[in-house]
């Protein structure tokens, strides 16, 4: 098989397959990302189930903050009792309405539980977060509360440190400070009945350093606030209890891990059997409601387990068609090449017969062309009749010579085999000896051939293509144009270049055949009744053999008759040498 | 001049031999390779034709084997096989020349002629070369061509047509006897036929008389033979 017919079969089976794996895999990543995206949404409704038990355990506790700070007496002793019975409450504090602590009061004796409360805790005292809203509004540096869900603002540097990576806080809130910032998020609302601009509860959380201080309260109608600090430890064993106790590795979406991390994103609580190397982003994270936006549920998940049995399925789906594909191209492929080896090989072998039949024809065409010469020449010039017959069987034959040298040469034509062989000579002989050799053939017709040399130099030609090419010429002449009763053969020679003009005086060419004529197959009429016959290849060869040899055969202006313009290269014989 | 002809097909061996001896050449006939390599060696031909296809020695064979003897000897190989390939595998061999079959009388004769200038031309002078004048002709005969005083083409010659002209030339003036002609023309083993001069004389009177009806270089000498005038 020839390479360039195998780059394109290759290319026939190549490209295909390729566009084919390209819109494939374009479609396996958005499948993929599709699933992924569901897969996401998915996991992400999970979190937010398990959210929603923290944020009622929230809800919860601060209904029962509320219930237990419904007190008539706001003495120390019987807000520290309400603090030691329930165990929810670390501590109960009371502000006055301007903000003032007015229990645990810092210049009183404390206990401990209460020292500590003031520790965490002192920021907000001093800066009156609480402080009833007309109050507040004065205040250089106090927190309003606000209705909005996520009311969140600075409030002071502190010794405790916030990264600003914090959740649920405003980057741009966290990019202003440095690490000494601590955070108020109050989720406040008026009670039933009351007008939504004097909220009297609320949920404070305060964040600080990595713990939090959940402080439920409620203002009083004399301006006051009565409320509470959850235990931290409790509500973290409350939040963890109301977890559920899913094992991944029997949920339907696979192992993996989930973790309930705080606000700078340490982990809580995290369950499930996969482990996720440091450093693992969760492929999901939702954050819980306010006030516990800062806190967030992550959903991590083993990066294999994304691409699940649809995803393979697909990339089989996807492997097996491009398969099938390509064995049907192939398939097809081979069958084209078998056929159309076949086919060449058919061809290949209609030719060589041809060629086959022509050079068997040789030898017995030789010895009746020869003898029959051989007769005419020694016939006696006073049997007329018997140098007329053997005319006619030397014309024949020669004829016969020129159509299997045509077929042979047709033959070199189409397997690109037309080669040249340069002896020197010249050309004026070569064109007398063909033109001797057609004498009696015109003479028979009536055709009057001159000829006028001008080309004796010696040059370097190909006297087989000449003598093909005049050949041609002549046997047109003597086919087409005997009525003309004349044909004219002129030769002229010009530096490497020779040009012979062969100029009956016939009907001519139609100016729409000019080109046609030299055309395979081509003739002007095809009607047998003509009574002229030939292949139609006669001037194909002598136009390709022209080329071949530097020049051209062309059909000259001519007022009468056609004109055949043969030019050849021959560059002038230097030495004696052949190529 | 001998010429040695090999071919395997009887008629166009027998064919060819008779288009070389009307050229004025003596001919060595071989049926197959052997055969003409064993004529070469023992006659000395001065031209060799040689068929490709031939059994037992190819015509490519004889070639080598003839080059290794002589690097001068002109060969012409005569096939049927016309594919440039074979043409260029014969000259490479150092053939002079390439008749492809199916090939015509003259065809041969101008080959052969041309083939014969070469050599002439590439061999010392010798004293019958000079050129010679009968009438508005003058010969030359190593270039085995003539030319017409009131023509510009040249005539193409045999050496059999040299020879004639010659010997009327060298007796000019004087009636030559067929007998004569035969003998110095054809070789004196040549049994004479009036017929095949007179043909001969025939053709050639057509080629360089200006009218070959009314003579001007050779004229008939009826019951004797030619003259030419001087």
């Amino acid at each position: 098989m020839k390479p360039r017919l195998v780059v394109v079969y290759v290319l026939l089976i190549v490209l295909p397959l390729a566009l084919l794996a390209a819109l494939g895999v374009r479609l396996v990543h958005f499948e993929r990302r599709e699933t992924q995206q569901r897969f996401r949404e998915l996991l992400l409704g999970r979190l937010k189930e398990i959210g929603r038990g923290i944020d009622d355990l929230v809800e919860r506790r601060k209904r029962e903050v509320l219930r237990l700070t419904e007190t008539e007496s706001f003495d120390p002793e019987t807000l520290r009792t309400i603090a030691r019975r329930n165990p929810i409450v670390s501590q109960v504090f009371l502000l006055d309405s301007e903000g003032n602590l007015l229990h645990p009061k810092p210049s009183s004796d404390l206990n401990a539980g209460e020292r500590a409360f003031l520790e965490r805790t002192h920021e907000i005292w001093e800066r009156r977060v609480l402080a009833a809203p007309d109050n507040r509004q004065t205040q250089q540096g106090a927190v309003s509360t606000q209705q909005s869900a996520e009311a969140m603002q600075r409030i002071a540097p502190s010794r405790t440190f916030l990264p600003q990576t914090a959740r649920g806080i405003p980057a741009a809130e966290s990019n202003v400070q440095t690490d000494e910032t601590f955070y108020l998020q109050t989720t406040a609302g008026p009670e039933d009945g009351e007008s939504a601009s004097a909220p009297s509860v609320g949920l404070s959380v305060w964040y600080w350093g990595r713990d939090i201080d959940l402080l439920v309260w409620r203002r009083l109608p004399n301006g006051h606030v009565i409320g509470a600090e959850l235990d931290h430890s409790r509500f973290l064993a409350d939040a963890i209890s109301v977890l559920p106790d899913t094992d991944p590795r029997t949920d339907a979406l696979g192992e993996g891990r989930i973790a309930l991390v705080d606000s700078i994103g340490s982990p809580i609580y995290e369950w499930g059997v996969y482990d996720p190397p440091k450093g693992d982003e969760p492929l999901v994270e939702r954050a819980l409601e306010p006030p516990l936006a800062a806190w967030a549920l992550q959903w991590h998940l083993p990066a294999e387990s994304l691409a699940g049995p649809g995803e393979k399925g697909l990339w089989f789906s996807l492997v097996a068609g491009l398969l099938a594909v390509g064995v049907a191209i192939a398939g097809l492929a081979v069958y084209f090449y078998r056929e159309n080896s076949r086919e060449m090989r058919e061809a290949a072998q209609r030719v060589s017969f041809v060629n086959q039949v022509s050079h068997e024809l040789k030898t017995p065409l030789t010895n009746i062309r020869m003898y029959a010469e051989l007769l005419h020449e020694n016939a006696d010039d006073e049997d007329e009749t018997a140098r007329q017959r053997l005319g006619v069987i030397v014309s024949e034959s020669q004829r016969l010579s020129r159509l299997i040298g045509n077929i042979l040469s047709f033959g070199r034509r189409q397997r690109n085999h037309l080669t040249l062989h340069l002896t020197e000579g010249t050309i004026d002989d070569t064109v007398r000896a063909v033109l001797d050799g057609f004498r009696p053939s015109f003479e028979t017709r009536g055709i009057e051939p001159s000829f006028h040399g001008g080309a004796p130099g010696r040059v370097r030609f190909d006297r087989d293509v000449l003598e093909q090419i005049l050949g041609n010429l002549f046997s047109n002449v003597e086919k087409y144009a005997a009525e003309g009763k004349s044909v004219r053969v002129e030769t002229r020679q010009r530096d490497a270049e020779t040009t012979i003009t062969v100029a009956d005086s016939g009907p001519g060419i139609p100016p729409r055949e000019r080109e046609r004529v030299f055309r395979p197959f081509h003739r002007i009429s095809n009607k047998i009744t003509d009574g002229v016959s030939g292949t139609g290849i006669g001037l194909t060869i002598s136009r390709d053999l022209a080329r071949l040899h530097g020049g051209d055969l062309t059909l000259a202006p001519s007022d009468r008759g056609a004109a055949f313009e043969l030019r050849l290269a021959t560059p002038p014989y230097a030495d004696g040498g052949t190529s | 001049m001998k010429i040695l002809i090999a071919e395997d097909d009887p008629n166009i061996l027998d064919g060819l031999a008779q288009i070389c001896e009307a050229e004025g050449y003596e001919t060595l006939r071989a049926r197959n390779g052997k055969e003409a390599l064993a004529l070469f060696q023992s006659q000395s031909p001065d031209f060799v034709c040689l068929d490709i296809m031939m059994p037992g020695m190819s015509g490519y064979d004889v070639c080598r084997e003839i080059r290794k003897a002589s690097r001068t000897v002109p060969v012409v190989f005569i096939s049927a096989k016309s594919e440039e390939i074979d043409k260029v595998l014969g000259l490479e061999l150092g053939a002079d020349d390439y008749l492809v079959k199916p090939f015509g009388v003259r065809e041969v004769a101008a080959r052969i002629r041309a083939v014969t200038r070469r050599c002439l031309a590439a061999r010392t002078p010798e004293s019958n070369d000079e050129p010679f004048r009968m009438a508005d002709v003058e010969i030359f005969p190593a270039e085995l061509r003539a030319r017409r005083d009131a023509a510009d083409d040249a005539i193409d010659l045999s050496l059999r047509d040299i020879q004639i002209l010659r010997i009327l030339y060298e007796n000019r003036g004087k009636a030559v006897s067929r007998h004569q002609l035969f003998q110095g023309a054809w070789g004196i083993d040549h049994i004479p036929n009036s017929r095949t001069l007179d043909q001969h004389i025939s053709q050639l009177r057509k080629r360089i008389e200006c009218d070959p009806k009314e003579p001007t270089v050779i004229r008939t000498v009826h019951g004797v033979g030619y003259r030419f005038e001087g």
